[in-house]
């Protein structure tokens, strides 16, 4: 009986199949024609815009993109694009559309690496941070940004520097960054001082005072220990600031040299032999350091600007905190010991929409644009004329108070290594400091085994 | 079986003797000989897996062997190498990462899988019994393992917050620490702490898997072995072991292989840190890939090349469980 039944069955199962797959091929094949109209869709946007292109080139210059422009940022950047995006839509015929991507850079430029090896033109703008241009330019990822307004003319130099390989502009920057000594001013007073610190053994003693002396006082010094590119920054910082430098006289990058190692070893002693920085640093990072001095508990934090922004809000730490330049070494004062940060708007070299793109790029470095940059979200402008008190007078926002120090700290500073192999440098050497802040080895042992590779893997190209 | 099969035999002629109309009339009516419904079945499972699977694979074999351009564009050609990405990443210069990367995740799967097991197994024994509510319990352990993996590493990453966590707060509250512990700061500690964590959210997954095993071993089985008088653990040992072996096979196969894998837990909790005390092997490959794209790419096929190895390193580990474990005659 079951056997008999059984051809019968399956005769209606392989129906069955076969009207399911049917089903199944219809809705792919309307599924496959709604790709196409999608596709259609885009070349006709990319065709428009490679007219406009031509259109420009024939001289009408001002305008006149249309499209769309696909503007990738990294996540943090969300309320800044929103702002650009509405202003952006209302004077252009183009449209700006807005992405974000993770919050830590690594995680966004691996997003953009990604794209770029496939070729992909879905996103027509993105964010570079300032080690990136030599990388995105060298790799042809990045596509020339042209400045016919002569926005960048007005801006500070080491911002417009950083995007400049070979006498082209390969990015519009947008806002800079420096690295900031944060200390609370209610306990430096309390302990009897005038003046923040402005050595690393002044930074010592009084952190010491500070957890001995102030009740609720956790942390001495805290700063960016972990496994990142943050930990990079921190030993720059050191560096310099003890007088150093990373490049030899053949241009080759050094990391074990004196100062190199007295960098690391001033970190470690820190932790273990000062023991004014909690030894969970080598854990920790940016944003975190951030919630850590937010709560109160800590005296110094080196950080960055945007710390500043949101400690205003209504924290444990809003009337009772200040910033200063970073400290330096003893015997040291003109050391120019704060790392540039910052981050330009760059052009993906694969858009199909490059003239809507350019447009938007001229936008960012307006005014307009840096006004809202600076005065709504408290990011560093590139623009030198909003560190006069006189621009604002005119706006609508109030001068930020960040930008009086800052642009005192941003005479300080110095800028990472341009190489196109930076972020496989950074990595070597975050890695290795944090083996020695772990005392898993050495300061001195970190740093050769960092330049051996270094060597054999950067030098050598 | 056999039944079956003649009868199908009955009403199809064979290949050979029917003619080419009677056929079309035959796959029009969708009556089908076993060899042409094991095509019809199988064929888009092959094609799905040579596109999807192989394909890629083969690609990243290809591509490891090579230094230079992903995609090739006039000017830009990647150039053949041979084994020497290889080369590069098991004998480098300076620091040995891939090995270090290799022994990080020896170690999470070789201590976090037995572990498993053991954990999974108890677990699975408990929720067997009848108990109120048994399908609650059941649907429960089984939280953990639904909570996606960089979820669960943030989760923990902040619990074990050296200023803000809540089990160095515990831990301080009862008395055990004087002072909050940096978990996550200690290279040892931190790479324990991990293990620990893929323990508590996978055991249930094993329990899952032998839960299923054990709910097959039929009951009549324990019936005879308690009139014969069998201790309880002389019935766990010769009818539960042995018949749940081909389940702790899959189990073990399921979890070591992913374990081996692990890219979630240590990106989320500790990106690899401190130093590259976390750094798990798929870990290393994510670093080797981005870090180094450079003008030519060259870091994507590093990234290929360690792919490949860990695949190999994975089918290797396979082959042991398949050819110690699987005996074919049990059941």
């Amino acid at each position: 009986m079951a056997a008999d039944d059984k051809p019968i069955r399956r005769r209606r199962v392989l129906q069955g199949i076969a009207v399911a797959g049917g089903t199944a091929l219809a809705g792919c094949s309307g599924g496959g024609d709604g790709g196409g109209g999608g596709d259609d869709t885009e070349t006709d946007s990319g065709g428009n815009g490679g007219g406009d292109t031509e259109t420009d080139s024939g001289g009408d210059g001002g305008g006149g993109a249309s499209g769309e422009v696909n503007f990738v940022h990294i996540s943090s950047f969300e309320p800044s694009a929103q702002d650009f995006a509405e202003v952006f839509n209302a004077e252009s015929d183009a449209t700006l559309n807005t992405q974000g991507t993770p919050a830590e850079s690594s995680s966004t430029r691996e997003y953009y690496v990604n794209q770029f090896a496939a070729q992909s033109g879905s996103f027509d703008v993105g964010m570079m941070d300032v080690v990136w241009p030599a990388e995105f330019v060298g790799a042809g990822w990045a596509a020339e940004v042209s400045d016919p307004d002569g926005n960048m003319d007005n801006m500070l130099s080491t911002p417009v520097e950083a995007i400049t390989l070979d006498g082209s502009t390969y990015g519009m920057p947008m806002f800079t960054d420096a690295n900031g000594f944060y200390y609370r001013s209610d306990w430096l007073e309390e302990l009897g001082y005038d003046e923040p610190p402005a050595t690393y053994m002044e930074v010592v003693n009084i952190a010491q005072e500070a957890k001995e002396q102030i009740d609720g006082c956790e942390n001495g010094y805290i700063w960016q220990g972990g496994s990142n590119e943050g930990l990079t920054i921190m030993w720059l910082n050191w560096v310099w600031g003890f007088g150093g430098s990373i490049r030899d006289g053949d241009g080759n990058l050094v990391v074990n040299s004196e100062e190199g190692i007295q960098a690391l070893q001033h970190a470690v002693d820190l932790i273990y032999e000062h023991e004014v920085t909690p030894d969970s640093i080598p854990s920790s990072g940016t944003d975190g350091n951030r919630q850590t001095f937010q709560q109160g508990g800590t005296m110094f934090m080196r950080n960055w600007p945007y710390a500043y922004g949101l400690f205003q809000d209504d924290t444990p730490v809003t009337d009772s905190f200040d910033v200063t330049t970073m400290p330096k070494a003893e015997g040291n004062p003109d050391a120019n010991n704060s790392c540039l940060g910052g981050w330009s708007l760059f052009i993906n070299a694969f858009t199909e929409n490059n003239a809507a793109a350019q447009e938007f790029a001229q936008y960012a470095g307006t005014l307009d644009a840096q006004e809202i940059l600076s005065g709504e979200h408290g990011r560093l402008p590139v623009r030198q004329e909003l560190y006069e008190d006189s621009y604002w007078e005119d706006s609508d926002y109030d001068k930020p108070g960040n930008l009086d120090i800052f642009s005192e700290i941003l005479q300080q500073t110095s800028a990472r290594p341009a190489t196109a192999q930076y972020s496989q440098f950074s990595n070597l050497v975050y890695t290795e400091c944090n083996r020695a802040l772990t005392q898993s080895k050495s300061p001195e042992e970190a740093l050769n085994d960092a330049q051996a590779e270094i060597d054999s893997e950067i030098n050598t190209a | 079986m056999a039944d079956s099969t003649a009868s199908v035999q009955d009403t199809i002629a064979r290949p050979g003797e029917e003619g080419i109309r009677a056929r079309l009339r035959r796959y029009r009516e969708l009556r089908l000989t076993e060899e042409e419904l094991a095509t019809v079945l199988l064929t888009p499972v092959l094609l799905f897996l040579l596109g999807l699977s192989f394909y890629p694979i083969l690609d990243t074999v290809w591509a490891s062997l090579h230094t230079g351009y992903v995609i090739e564009l006039p000017g830009q050609q990647r150039e053949f190498v041979g084994l020497e990405n290889y080369r590069q990443i098991l004998f480098p210069i300076g620091e040995t990462r891939f090995w270090n990367a290799f022994g990080v995740s020896m170690f999470y799967t070789f201590v976090s899988v037995p572990i498993e097991l053991v954990f999974g197994l108890v677990l699975a024994l408990l929720l067997q019994k009848e108990f109120k509510y048994k399908y609650v319990a059941q649907a429960a352990i089984l939280f953990p393992w639904a909570l996606p993996t960089v979820i669960n590493a943030k989760v923990w990453a902040w619990m074990l917050h050296p200023d803000f966590g809540v089990i160095s707060d515990i831990l301080v509250r009862l008395g055990i620490l004087t002072q909050p512990f940096p978990f996550l700061s200690k290279p040892d500690i931190a790479l324990y702490t991990m293990t620990a964590i893929t323990v508590w959210k996978t055991t249930s997954f094993m329990a899952l898997i032998l839960l299923a095993g054990l709910s097959s071993i039929p009951d009549q089985l324990y019936e005879a072995a308690r009139i014969d008088g069998a201790s309880r653990w002389r019935q766990f040992r010769d009818i539960t072991l042995p018949l749940l072996k081909p389940t702790l096979l899959v189990a073990l196969i399921f979890r070591t292989l992913p374990a081996f894998q692990a890219f979630g837990l240590p990106f989320g909790l500790t990106g690899g840190g401190p130093g590259e005390a976390t750094s798990t092997l798929v870990l290393f490959a994510q670093q080797a890939a981005y870090n180094n794209p450079g003008p030519t790419n060259g870091g994507f096929a590093i990234g290929s090349a360690a792919a490949t190895l860990i695949t190999l390193i994975a089918l290797v580990i396979a082959l042991i469980y398949v050819t110690t474990l699987y005996e074919p005659e049990v059941r």
